[in-house]
């Protein structure tokens, strides 16, 4: 297969001179070549056509190349049209990803089509959690030489969205639940109450056999996905090929559907009670900006406190390194700092932190330049609303100045002034965040760097910050995986260290992009248009990414460190961490603010003494 | 009123704006769930038996933080307990995939009520 520039945009062609169909193949056709020995071949025009309203894939005539077609937002509305020009179809269409079928002798003539930036073939999918436990992390070299360590005696903890405790992989070959303890945490948005349930083992055995009333495990499907990483044992396939790292674990989860801290406080809390003498890990695969990022916040001191010899918490860093939405700037004195942030939402929060000995007259500004100081109460400027507070932060003793702004029209940009008074320190940090939390991008578009993005808790200086890295480099076609990603590489998404202080978070990188594990049955993960080509066939299982993937691959390890050695500390296996983890071409000098100390060895770690 | 809104006048507060909003808008007997935050010295337990004289639910108890159900006319008592440094209301967290999916408000920190 010859590779070759595209002289229209630079884009990577790879099937520029494509002689050979080894690796095309399709679902419906008799020519389907084997499935490969590990059985991982899942067929991507399968799942190109597992969500409707895609058509399905059919065979292409021998003389016709099957290709993916990555192309600019803005296509021409004739894209399609020029495919058929070159004697081409398009079978296929979504968002800058196309399925065509080309003629071989005119692939070359794709580099005239406007628009295109780059011409796949198919590949097979290696959309599965055993990518992760390959050569990129040695953990199922390790888990050979340790056959007998699955987790066995150690409690996993999973405060999130929940776990889809009727799943087939949090259940034992009888049938019976591998859940011990599950928690169904509530805040009731008028009231501001929140309310935990907990459900034992018994219940669920009950449920299971249809007696009793225990609520669904997981509505939206991301916590069923992360205990699946951390312990599922892989039972809803054959050959368990999507087993977790520790798949005899005990599992005990919370669900809470609103990601309260206050639900996680109490989770932390009672999976820690209820494992008793057994060592335990909790996996956070969840975390927020809005605090001071230095280890001071609430759920930060209670993972400080409640961590101990087998006490053990692992938090996902955040996929925040290319949201803009940090600032961090210098006071100087005689110049003005303006902070510049563009609405994004109705109405959107910054948290400013300013170091202890720093002093600086604040003024707000609107898009048409409109200035006013703020009084603490609720003002009104042309451009909107907003209300500023000041406070001397009675632990960390920093002021902090918290924003919120209702903007009157969206995209436009506000600034907040400081006007320095007295300098000693000098640095200023601002976090935003916008009432909807899928508009909390692009927030500072002026001024802004992928550090500091590190979220909180995993900030704590007692918990393990997971960063992900890239375990395999394609997804479900229709998806958006950035062409040129490799294997190894830190996942772009990947929130940077260091904490606000300059504290070394991320401690280490796990395989986090695209990783498959259990679908919670009849959740959002389950049910969205948008992910139906994730879901593998028989939705069962679902390929996601983030580093909340990265972050339950490493809480599993530390549960088969922990059925090695119950006691250790957490300083300890952060030592360990850093004493093992690998260091090659990507990584480059450790510590740093994408890796931490590296990447997870599993090998090593198992077999550090 | 001053003039500026200067940092130097940045005093230490025992709640978040958002709670100063909520202790002065309502029924007193209303309740809802708050995070307290200890001191370094303070006793939880002894912190909850304080909460327990007045009649203030807790939820979750532990080193440094207390989870409780504290009433709106109860809310700035508790916040003045000793032991007590502050009170923050919860914050809501998101999830840590790129593919997200827990809609509805984002956190709101130490948020405020403004209009909408």
């Amino acid at each position: 297969m010859e590779a070759r520039k595209s002289a229209l945009d630079g884009g990577l062609y790879e099937l520029a001179n494509a002689t050979s169909v080894d690796d095309i193949y399709l679902k419906e056709s008799s020519a389907e070549p084997p499935a490969p020995a590990d059985g991982a071949a899942v067929d991507i025009l399968e799942m190109a056509a597992a969500g409707p309203p895609r058509p399905r894939a059919v065979a292409a005539p021998a003389d016709m190349v099957s290709l993916k077609l990555l192309t600019s937002q803005n296509i021409d509305n004739d894209f399609a049209a020029q495919i058929d020009g070159l004697g081409g179809e398009v079978v296929s269409e979504g968002p800058q990803v196309l399925l065509a079928k080309i003629p071989r002798e005119r692939i070359r003539e794709l580099d005239d089509v406007p628009g295109l930036r780059r011409a796949e073939q198919p590949r097979r999918l290696h959309a599965k959690l055993d990518e992760a436990r390959g050569p990129v992390t040695r953990c199922d070299i390790a888990q050979n030489q340790h056959p007998t360590l699955k987790g066995e005696g150690v409690v996993v903890g999973i405060v999130d969205s929940g776990v889809d405790w009727q799943h087939q992989d949090f259940r034992n070959v009888d049938g019976s639940t591998r859940v011990e303890l599950f928690m169904h945490a509530v805040h009731d948005d008028v009231s501001g109450i929140d309310t935990v349930t907990p459900f034992s083992e018994a219940d669920l055995n009950d449920a299971l056999n249809g007696i009793g009333n225990v609520p669904q495990g997981d509505l939206d499907g991301h916590g069923t996905h992360c205990s699946s990483i951390a312990a599922g044992n892989g039972l809803a396939t054959n050959d368990q090929r999507f087993r977790g790292v520790a798949p005899e674990a005990t599992i005990m989860g919370m669900r809470t559907d609103t990601l309260h801290d206050t639900h996680t406080i109490e989770g932390i809390r009672r999976i820690f009670d209820a494992a008793g003498d057994r060592p335990a890990v909790i996996n956070l695969s969840l975390g927020t900006h809005m605090g001071a990022h230095d280890g001071t916040g609430a759920l930060e001191n209670v993972i400080a406190r409640e961590t101990g010899p087998g006490r053990i918490i692992v938090v996902a860093a955040g996929n925040e390194a290319r949201d803009r939405i940090h600032f961090q700037g210098r006071l100087e004195m005689g110049e003005d700092l303006d902070i510049t942030f563009t609405i994004r939402d109705f109405v959107q929060f910054l948290d400013i932190w300013i170091a202890r000995g720093d002093e600086a007259d604040i003024e707000v500004i609107d898009p048409d330049g409109n200035v006013m100081v703020p009084d603490g109460t609720v003002q009104t400027l042309p451009g909107g609303s907003f209300r500023a507070d000041l406070r001397e932060d009675q632990i960390n003793r920093d002021v902090n100045l918290s924003l919120a702004v209702a903007g009157n029209q969206m995209n436009r940009r506000w600034r907040l002034r400081l006007k320095p008074t007295a300098v000693t320190q000098g640095i200023v940090h601002a976090w935003a965040q916008t009432r909807d939390a899928s508009r909390s991008r692009d927030i500072f578009m002026t001024t802004s760097s992928q550090r500091f993005t590190i979220g909180m808790p995993a900030t704590e200086e007692r918990a393990i910050a997971v960063a992900s890295f890239v375990s395999r480099a394609e997804t479900a076609p229709g998806t958006l995986n950035p062409p040129g990603l490799n294997v190894g590489q830190i996942s772009p998404f990947s929130s940077r260290g260091p904490t606000r202080h300059g504290q070394q978070r991320p401690d280490i990188a796990a395989p986090g992009q695209h990783v498959v594990a259990a679908l919670a049955a009849n959740s959002h993960m389950a049910n969205a248009p948008s992910l139906s080509q994730r879901r593998l066939p028989g939705d069962e299982y679902i390929s996601i990414q983030g580093t909340s993937m990265a972050a339950p691959f490493v809480t599993g390890v530390i549960a088969l460190m922990l059925q090695q050695e119950p006691g250790l500390y957490p300083e300890e296996i952060h030592q360990r961490l850093r004493a093992t983890a690998q260091r090659d071409e990507d990584t480059s000098a450790v510590w740093n603010p994408e890796f931490g100390y590296g990447k997870i060895d599993v090998e090593a770690l198992l077999n550090y003494s | 009123m001053t003039d500026s809104f200067s940092t130097k006048n940045a005093k230490p507060k025992r709640m978040s704006a958002e709670l100063e909003d909520w202790c002065d808008h309502g029924a007193p007997e209303e309740q809802r769930t708050v995070i307290l935050r200890l001191d370094a010295t303070a006793d939880p337990d002894r912190v909850a038996e304080d909460l327990a004289q007045m009649d203030v639910e807790v939820v979750s108890s532990g080193a440094a933080v207390i989870v409780s159900n504290v009433a709106r006319g109860a809310a700035r008592s508790v916040s003045e307990l000793p032991g007590v440094t502050r009170l923050d209301a919860p914050t809501r967290m998101q999830e840590k995939t790129t593919d997200s999916l827990l809609s509805g408000p984002a956190p709101r920190g130490r948020g405020f009520i403004l209009p909408e």
